[in-house]
């Protein structure tokens, strides 16, 4: 039974922090860097805009190291594995279905717009910090660096900062 | 050979995906391909990213103390991020709303939409859009993002003053209470549908590990610079030997003329002579400025030249700066008397070698195992063009050189572009 439980359903939390923790560990040790997402998405950016507008990139000197061999970077096959990961993990726990997750109070319309908007302040925000929750919080936390715990407290306190006004997305009744 | 490794081929795909892959799982299982659960953490209704995010956060820090304490694990080769104390506050706190408005951050939408989760594709498309905005805009801000509040390489052990394993167990410690502080909150919630989750005896074994390995870090210290230079003794010697770093006068001149690279010119020599003449924008340090801390503040990205009047002072330079990981640390070859043998003669009036020149003003009557070889009319630091050779306006001596500096793609400047 607890076999079972394993292989589908979601960790208790304190466990898949753990299980977290040694793969964290393992980029540590394997590769010497850590954890990232955000710098991905940027390479895949950059690297886009070189096919299309190659001068303006080569005049960008925040761009121009970004599309440089852009598929070379380690971060490229580390996201391609997360989304495999991922995958492979909710399918194996039936969690792998065309929908929206929303709370019970708005549509599906609000829901994707709002994605939208929280997706790119999270995109300029991550790019201004020079990571994200993986390279950021997870990796320089691990790694004691001061900038990224000052991160991790700045991205805490935006989020509760705002987490009242825009309670209507997630909670059930107004609070 | 010492973890970690040098990846190449279809070994550095394999490991990376494989590493991506763990990850995502990890994502996956804690619960986080799921927006509402995300969301819960700032209603306080659902603990879970606190609990997932600083469980791994002291795993990670534990082992890899450990594996650098036990002699695995090369300290100066594990990247640490660099502390840009406001552009990074600023982005976490924009990261932060956005995971309020948007239900995820990047890693967690990634693994959302794997599932095929219709808001975290919308996510992914304000990602991009995010990112793209912020390429385009952040020359504006260029200053703001790239110097303001940067401490270079700063960890919370240097900023308190203490060891890193006391760290570890100030970090472990403030961890268990915020977890314990976590059950209590989300014990004031309704019991969710599928019961209360109350962590079990295997969890509470899993914290007394916990503080076992932190405490135990007090008593088994990191390693220190000398046992690093130790370490990499054998690999530093190889690299000088084939003269894989030492850069040729010509090539400086180039670099210095390249406005893409971020080049720091480290003068280790005695201060007379660096009074006497240095290349320009020099940063003259003695022997005890060459610190740990130092190195640390170096930016990876900046490309830093040693020199002294040949090459002994600037190679025992570069291979402490190479032991604290300073990756991008190189040895100006020949030095400052290779330099002076080569454009010396330009100046105006020129720089003469010590053997010719008759009485002029000179501290060259030093006995040191290193001098140098000119003299010079007067002191004069960097007022004279050799210090910073112009080929447009000087009659350069023509010279080939292997390059040697790795530098990033260089920018075209296109006539009307701008960034």
């Amino acid at each position: 039974m607890n076999r079972n439980r394993l292989s589908t359903s979601p960790w208790n939390p304190y466990l898949a922090g753990a299980f977290l923790g040694v793969v964290l560990f393992a980029a540590f040790f394997l590769t010497g860097h850590g954890l990232g997402a955000s710098g991905g998405i940027q390479r895949l950016v950059a690297g886009g805009m070189d096919l299309v507008v190659p001068d303006h990139v080569r005049t960008s000197p925040y761009l121009t190291p970004y599309s440089t061999g852009p598929l070379r970077h380690w971060i490229i096959p580390l996201i391609a594995g997360v989304v495999v990961g991922g995958f492979l993990s909710g399918k194996l726990g039936g969690r792998c279905r065309l929908e929206t997750l929303r709370g019970p109070r708005i549509g599906n319309g609000t829901r994707w717009t709002m994605a939208f908007i929280g997706g790119s302040l999270a995109g300029f925000g991550a790019r201004m910090a020079r990571g994200c929750t993986s390279g950021q919080a997870l990796t320089g936390g691990a790694s004691l660096a001061v900038g990224s715990w000052a991160f991790m407290l700045a991205a805490f306190a935006g989020g509760y900062l705002v987490a009242w006004f825009v309670r209507k997305l997630w909670n059930e009744e107004a609070r | 050979m010492m973890a970690p490794f040098d990846w190449t081929g279809i070994g550095f795909y394999l490991v990376n995906l494989l590493l991506g892959i763990g990850f995502g799982v990890a994502l996956e299982r804690g619960g986080f391909g799921d927006s509402r659960r995300i969301a819960a953490q700032f209603y306080l209704t659902d603990l879970t990213v606190l609990k997932v995010m600083f469980t791994a956060i002291v795993v990670a820090m534990l082992m890899t103390l450990w594996a650098q304490a036990l002699g695995f694990l090369d300290p100066a080769r594990v990247w640490i991020d660099r502390t840009y104390l406001a552009s990074g506050s600023l982005g976490g706190f924009l990261l932060g709303m956005g995971m309020v408005v948007g239900g995820y951050c990047p890693g967690t939408s990634l693994v959302a939409s794997s599932n095929l989760k219709i808001d975290g594709f919308f996510f992914i498309g304000g990602l991009l859009f995010g990112i793209t905005v912020f390429g385009e805009s952040v020359n504006r801000f260029w200053d703001f993002f790239q110097q303001d509040g940067f401490r270079g390489m700063f960890t919370l052990d240097q900023w308190l003053h203490t060891t890193k394993g006391m760290t570890a167990v100030v970090v472990t410690l403030i961890s268990l209470a915020a977890f314990w502080g976590s059950e209590r909150l989300e014990r004031l919630q309704p019991a969710p549908a599928g019961g209360r989750r109350v962590p079990g005896a295997g969890i509470k074994a899993g914290a007394v590990i916990l503080l076992l390995a932190a405490f135990g870090l007090i008593l088994v210290p990191q390693p220190g610079l000398s046992d690093r230079l130790v370490r990499l003794g054998p690999e530093l010697d190889r690299t000088l030997s084939r003269r894989e770093v030492q850069i040729d006068p010509a090539e400086l001149v180039d670099l210095m003329h390249n406005n893409q690279v971020r080049l720091m010119l480290l003068d280790v020599r005695d201060e007379a002579d660096f009074n006497l003449f240095h290349l320009l924008d020099a940063e003259h340090r003695g022997p005890g400025d060459l610190t740990t801390e130092f190195a640390r503040s170096i930016d990876p990205e900046e490309l830093v030249v040693v020199m002294s009047n040949d090459e002994v002072r600037a190679t025992a330079v570069w291979k402490a700066l190479r032991a604290d990981g300073v990756r991008g640390a190189y040895i100006l070859a020949g030095g400052i008397n290779q330099w002076l043998d080569l454009y010396g003669g330009l100046a105006d009036p020129p720089a003469l070698p010590v053997s010719t020149a008759a009485g002029t003003t000179a501290g060259m009557n030093r006995e040191t195992a290193e001098p140098l070889r000119y003299v010079f009319p007067a002191a004069l630091g960097d007022r004279t063009e050799i210090a910073w050779p112009d080929p447009h306006h000087m009659h350069l001596p023509e010279r080939t050189y292997t390059p040697k500096a790795k530098v990033l793609k260089p920018v075209t400047l296109a006539g009307g572009g701008c960034g």
